[in-house]
């Protein structure tokens, strides 16, 4: 033994240092599949219109769900189907028009069915999320390398940084017809544009876009629900501008400035900045501020507008009517670890939104009225469709993890949760990619806190959700 | 040419002249080219020295077999203030990815969808769309981030199953944010060729090794048109990479930053 041990050491004195890392070198080459290591190497196969003049994007989607249901004295009687289900076609198509012109079209439909019990349910819904011309002459001066743009139609602007929420994503509200998920990238996916003007400068270094988004519906009264109404009443029932400007001022540093106003309302103004932090953290921060109201005078007056609230009824609890200055804000975290799960974090701050002692007093008589729980849920309704937090503080988390654990598995789960009350909403997504042109999915969603607590307040406890997707 | 891309491969500065120069022909009076030059001259193979743009054909093999595959178009130019290589890399397979943008500036990357309108900042360490993202899709001027030393020279066998002379270099980064803290890098000692790399982390990890292989006249010189990846943590995961559809081209200054890549028309 002690002999052989003695030989190995001998022979290893003598062979060249290089050629015993070569040999351990050309070991990595037996790692590679003999299909590749074939000698005549496989063409590249390119689709035939890559690259050509018009892109589509189409899929069709199913998806049955199972809601899971409790009893829930302020959220009142809702209809609980045992089952609901949902087929969506979805089509983006861009195509190049001449040398200086592009159209862009995005359309979905949803065909919602349910178990039945409502006959007066308009199953089919129909959401023209953009159809717009752009037109981009090339007659840029030499100091701008980059171009400009104008656009015509229904555009779906989308500001801020943020994942959660967006304080400077003044074009969200009312905007979704059919929520599919409570995920905000998908909501940012299927949601109706508003009708505009916009141009657009780019140039090296930075960028400037003015747009103007008129008033086309007077928006009294609830939106118009038809299968193809076109959604004017909720994108675009009063005048709007916006002028925004991002130039980079120094490496990693490139803030974007914005200047929004509505009809009758105050300038708002807003900020996003992104920075790095080592490989594998990104730090941002959303804010907007601008002299508006709260958001409970908000769901009211938005309430006697469409006639869900009858203009003679008081509120059971004091309002706060004044016009003044409040901020909104998301500043978040998101982190990469080594096998790819990112993690981001975020706190949200609206200033328009319910502080804890003003979210216990609402909380704590919608408990004890009809009346008061009525109102309850017109506020948060209000913030549900106006997409931001019902309180003024709040936390939302979000991890991703594509091919998890084993190929072609993604797996996505995001949760909200009110500090002030400890409850939480959670949603869990699973995409399974079968193939390049199918995929499967898995959906789960649970709402957990008390009986007088935000997610422990809607009838819907959770869901179940599969899907299958055809990409064609 | 990609494949540190997958690491971040790329080049740039105009080292043609030095390139010939530098080659270490017997008998020469010029003085032996330090090892960052050698890595200087390696990168301007991987990489033409003007703007470009190329067709990468990504298979993902599993245990041996081809599982997954990505079609990309990548649009590449040197930054004039650091020599650094941006990218803009368009997604055009699979159906589902299709328009899909990623743009990496240095350590700052944007993932841009069209169907939300929304860019997302991502780190350099995310890989949002398999194999294809971020770090790993972008090339890199080696030369520019990391200081080199000649570790010896070593014969070893080539992605073409070809012994070389080879010259090992060793890389150890300089630069704050790079996705690799020190790479293992052979050159072929006749003409700086790029034969394989192998990149670490920064806890001294195995992450990735490359092979740059099939060497083809592509852009005015011969270049590698395939590179592979084979996964340091799960080497059951071997990634193809395919080059064709070489072009020089224009790419304006202007579609490097977030907000050109609503505006971006592929042609």
């Amino acid at each position: 033994m002690r002999a052989s041990v003695l030989l190995i050491a001998a022979v290893a004195a003598v062979v060249p240092a290089s050629v015993r890392a070569q040999s351990a070198e050309d070991a990595d080459l037996d790692l590679i599949p003999d299909a590749i290591m074939a000698p005549t190497p496989d063409a590249p196969a390119v689709p035939a219109a890559f690259g050509g003049d018009t892109r589509t994007n189409l899929y069709l989607e199913i998806a049955p769900q199972a809601p899971l249901w409790r009893s829930s004295a302020i959220a009142g009687s809702t209809e609980q189907p045992d089952w609901r289900s949902r087929a969506s076609l979805d089509l983006r198509l861009e195509t190049r028009l001449g040398e200086d012109w592009k159209a862009t079209f995005a359309d979905r439909m949803d065909l919602v069915f349910r178990d039945g019990r409502d006959p007066e349910w308009n199953d089919l819904r129909n959401s023209l999320k953009e159809a717009y011309l752009t037109w981009s002459p090339d007659w840029s001066p030499t100091w701008i390398s980059g171009g400009h743009y104008l656009d015509l139609g229904r555009v779906n602007v989308r500001n801020g940084v943020a994942q959660g929420f967006n304080p400077t994503d003044w074009f969200k509200a009312d905007s979704v017809i059919v929520r599919t998920s409570e995920d905000p990238s998908v909501l940012r996916e299927i949601r109706l544009g508003t009708v505009m003007a916009r141009g657009q400068t780019v140039w090296d270094g930075g960028s400037a876009t003015a747009l103007f988004a008129p008033k086309l519906a007077n928006g009294d009264g609830t939106p118009n629900m038809s299968a193809f109404a076109p959604g004017f009443d909720r994108t675009n029932r009063q005048n709007r501008g916006l002028v925004k400007t991002a130039v980079r001022i120094a490496e990693d540093f490139s803030p974007e400035l914005l200047l929004f106003k509505a009809d009758a309302e105050p300038v708002q103004i807003g900020a996003n900045l992104t920075r790095g932090i080592g490989d594998s953290v990104i730090a941002y921060a959303e804010w907007a501020g601008g002299r508006s109201h709260g958001l409970v005078e908000r769901a009211f007056r938005n309430g006697r507008r469409t006639g869900s609230l009858r203009p003679s009824t008081p509120s059971v609890l004091p309002v706060d009517t004044e016009l003044r200055f409040r901020s909104q804000a998301a500043l978040g975290l998101s982190w990469t670890s080594a096998i790819n799960l990112t993690v981001s974090l975020e706190y949200h701050y609206n200033g328009a939104g319910l502080d804890r002692g003003e979210w216990r007093s609402w909380t704590d008589r919608a408990a004890l009225s009809a009346a008061a729980a009525s109102q309850f849920r017109l506020i948060t309704g209000h913030a549900r469709e106006a997409q931001e937090p019902v309180t003024r503080d709040s936390l939302f988390v979000r991890a991703s993890w594509p091919d998890a654990v084993v190929d072609d598995l993604d797996l996505t789960a995001l949760a909200r949760l009110n500090p002030y009350d400890g409850s939480v909403f959670g949603q869990f997504d699973a995409a399974w990619y079968l193939s390049n042109i199918w995929t499967a999915g898995l959906t789960l969603t649970a709402s957990v806190g008390d009986g007088k607590s935000e997610y422990g307040i809607p009838a819907q406890k959770g869901s179940v959700q599969v899907r299958l997707v055809r990409y064609f | 040419m990609f494949a540190p891309m997958f690491h971040r491969i790329t080049t740039t500065a105009c080292l043609l002249a030095f390139a010939l120069l530098a080659a270490p022909a017997a008998g020469r009076a010029e003085p032996a080219p330090t090892a960052q030059e050698v890595l200087a001259a390696s990168d301007t193979i991987r990489n033409p020295d003007r703007p470009f743009s190329l067709t990468t054909t990504l298979t993902e093999y599993r245990s041996g077999k081809a599982a997954d595959r990505m079609l990309l178009t990548i649009y590449a130019k040197a930054d004039s203030r650091n020599g650094q290589y941006r990218n803009l890399v368009r997604f055009v397979e699979p159906a589902r990815d299709l328009g899909k943008l990623m743009l990496r500036d240095g350590t700052i990357l944007w993932f841009y969808d069209p169907s939300s309108k929304s860019s997302v900042r991502i780190s350099p360490q995310q890989r949002l769309l398999g194999q294809a993202s971020n770090g790993d899709v972008v090339t890199v001027n080696l030369s520019k981030d990391y200081a080199a030393e000649l570790a010896g020279n070593e014969t070893i066998t080539d992605g073409d199953k070809q012994s070389r002379s080879s010259l090992k270099l060793d890389l150890l980064a300089v630069t704050e944010g790079v996705t690799y803290h020190r790479i293992e890098y052979w050159v072929d000692k006749a003409d700086y060729r790029p034969i394989k790399g192998k990149f670490y982390s920064e806890t001294d990890r195995l992450l990735k090794t490359a092979y740059y292989r099939r060497y083809e006249r592509q852009l005015d010189q011969d270049r590698p048109t395939e590179t592979i990846i084979i996964d340091g943590v799960d080497t059951n995961l071997v990634t193809r990479m395919q080059y064709s559809d070489y072009h020089y081209r224009e790419i304006p200054e202007a579609w490097f930053q977030r907000e050109s890549l609503p505006r971006f028309q592929a042609d």
